[in-house]
């Protein structure tokens, strides 16, 4: 753990690839290959549940001896640990999650971003062109993730789609992460609803009777893995925001169906929607930690598959959490929640939604007068992540770091009364939240565990106590620790 | 022809064996009505009948019971 990064821009620009993280992890102590064979079920998922435990330091694993699937490889938990993203980002192995959120909030910009092209015929993503027989079910070591999962999942693919009424528009072509499930040896179901970028992508083809082509990405750059997963602006692209954040090129090729996909990718998979036909899907144990039920959903046929020479599987273990999935997209759910507030309410000091993509979340905010932070909130939930994710929402003050659940419960604690706490109810909720009484219909809560301020009477004459904070506390904890280390030897 | 777990049909087929040199080590079955695979390594829980909980069943015969995800526009 006492290896550094290197510096940001060293480590963003030597990162052009799944291949090159796995690399920079390695040389970091943050990457293992699984020394024994294992069974695709049940132990692979026993090491990735494993391996979620420790999210602070939880290298990425590569299975190269999975029984039944000589020669192929299969990486996961690529970002199952903050030390992973911290690595990304050029930062120290052990960085505060709250130091990482602000460092991800400074780079949060999709303006003169790096995408350089490479001609297709030079791009390593299509080392190797399958044009007809194709068969995902050789093509990759498959398994089953969860134990009552409908099929075997690809659980990480960035995929990709244009907008059939603008499709030369390069914002609105969308890239994003929805769960695939193989059907047959070259059809394959996703999931994905009217209100994502995609859904309405799918929705907008059927009613023009358009084809609807996508692009399915495996084994993507990192930070492309991240914003794949972001909620952004429907004519934003995530591929710039990615390369905005690296600071970094992000090299795009084009694929076989006319798509912008990432170059030096391990493997893409083309496709194209299959009109009015929907199949059983699911069940999925998605991440609100319980299984999504069966239904019926779009259905693709393949058209075309190019991958590296020995591509690597990257998929991703989720269900109830800690999973690689809640450090995948914590970061960069928070990130844009506090990116539109901040611009209304520069009185925003940071945005915690890293519990199951948001469904509770932390703000922490300088309040101006009582009842403020409750308005603050209301914003919140009219952000577009907010408005069907952020379930329960407590506020704080800007004393209190909202990722610190210590001093997030002392505020609750200390802060709170009864009327402090608002349900708003039969309200817009996600499809997949086990506790809503209809699905797509819930609550939302706000409790306001900020301070007691005029006009209230009550409360406005406590007096805190203020203990001693700053560099030289922080020096003082970094010598206990090293004298508690001595004492051990 | 093969019993399908999770709808109980009968036409589920082989869809690959998993191999390690001669040796058999896993052979997937695919449900061509449920769309369900399985391999026939896996846990009883999981491709055992009798061990599965009916909420994880499917019954083809109420298609109609099962949520469409993208309205199909008529």
């Amino acid at each position: 753990m006492n290896k550094q990064s290197e510096l940001p821009t060293n480590v963003a620009n030597r990162v052009g690839s799944l291949r090159d993280f796995l690399q920079l992890l390695e040389e970091q102590g943050q990457f293992i290959t699984w020394p024994d064979e294992v069974m695709p079920e049940p132990d692979i998922r026993k090491i990735l549940v494993a391996a979620g435990t420790d999210d602070k330091f939880g290298p990425a694993i590569m299975f190269d001896k999975i029984r039944g699937y000589p020669g192929k490889r299969m990486v996961a938990g690529v970002h199952g640990s903050f030390s992973n993203i911290a690595a990304l980002l050029g930062r120290p192995l052990g960085t505060p999650i709250r130091d990482l959120f602000y460092d991800i909030v400074g780079r949060w910009t999709s303006t003169e971003p790096q995408l350089p092209r490479i001609k297709p015929e030079h791009a390593p993503i299509h080392e190797v062109r399958i044009e007809k027989d194709f068969d995902l079910f050789d093509l990759l070591p498959l398994y089953r993730i969860n134990e009552m999962d409908g099929g075997f999942y690809i659980g990480k693919a960035n995929v990709v789609s244009r907008d059939p009424r603008d499709p030369d528009n390069f914002g609105k072509q969308n890239v994003g992460i929805y769960r695939i499930q193989p059907h047959g040896p070259d059809t394959f179901t996703l999931m994905s609803v009217p209100i994502h970028d995609m859904g309405r992508h799918m929705v907008t083809a059927e009613q023009d009777q358009v084809p609807l082509k996508i692009a399915v990405m495996l084994g993507n750059h990192p930070a492309m893995a991240m914003f794949a997963a972001t909620p952004i602006g429907y004519d934003e692209s995530e591929y710039a925001y990615a390369a905005g954040m690296m600071g970094a090129p992000i090299a795009l090729t084009e694929s076989g169906n006319g798509l912008d996909i990432q170059a030096e990718g391990e493997m893409v998979i083309e496709a194209e929607f299959v009109h009015s036909e929907r199949q059983y899907e699911g069940p999925f144990g998605e991440f609100p930690g319980s299984y999504s039920g069966v239904r019926r959903a779009p259905v693709f046929r393949i058209t075309g598959i190019s991958h590296r020479k020995d591509p690597i599987f990257e998929n991703i273990y989720i269900g109830k959490g800690w999973t690689e999935h809640d450090t995948l997209i914590g970061l960069n759910t928070s990130a844009p929640i506090y990116a539109v507030l901040k611009k209304e309410f520069p009185e925003v000091e940071a945005v915690n939604a890293l519990y199951q993509h948001g469904l509770t979340a932390i703000i922490s905010v300088k309040n101006r007068f009582a009842g403020f932070a409750k308005s603050v909130a209301l914003r919140a939930l009219s952000t577009p992540h907010g408005l069907m994710y952020l379930k329960n929402l407590i506020m704080v003050d800007a004393d209190v770091d909202p990722f610190d659940l210590n001093q997030v419960m002392w505020a609750l604690s200390v802060r709170t009364r009864a009327n402090d706490i608002q349900v708003l109810d039969n309200m817009a909720g996600i499809m997949i939240d086990p506790s809503a009484v209809v699905p797509g219909k819930g609550h939302h809560l706000i409790i306001d565990a900020t301070t007691h301020m005029a006009p209230d009477p009550i409360g406005n004459d406590v007096e805190i106590v203020r203990p001693p904070s700053g560099p030289e506390i922080d020096d003082l904890a970094r010598l206990i620790k090293s004298l508690q280390e001595e004492a051990r030897k | 022809m093969t019993t399908c777990p999770r709808c109980s049909n009968s036409n589920a087929t082989v869809f690959r064996e998993g191999k390690e040199g001669n040796e058999l080590v896993w052979t997937l079955f695919g449900c061509p009505d449920c769309y369900f695979h399985w391999r026939d390594s896996e846990p009883p829980e999981t491709i055992d009948p009798a061990l599965r909980k009916a909420v994880f069943q499917v019954d083809t015969a109420q298609l109609d019971s099962y949520a469409i995800v993208i309205p199909i526009k008529q």
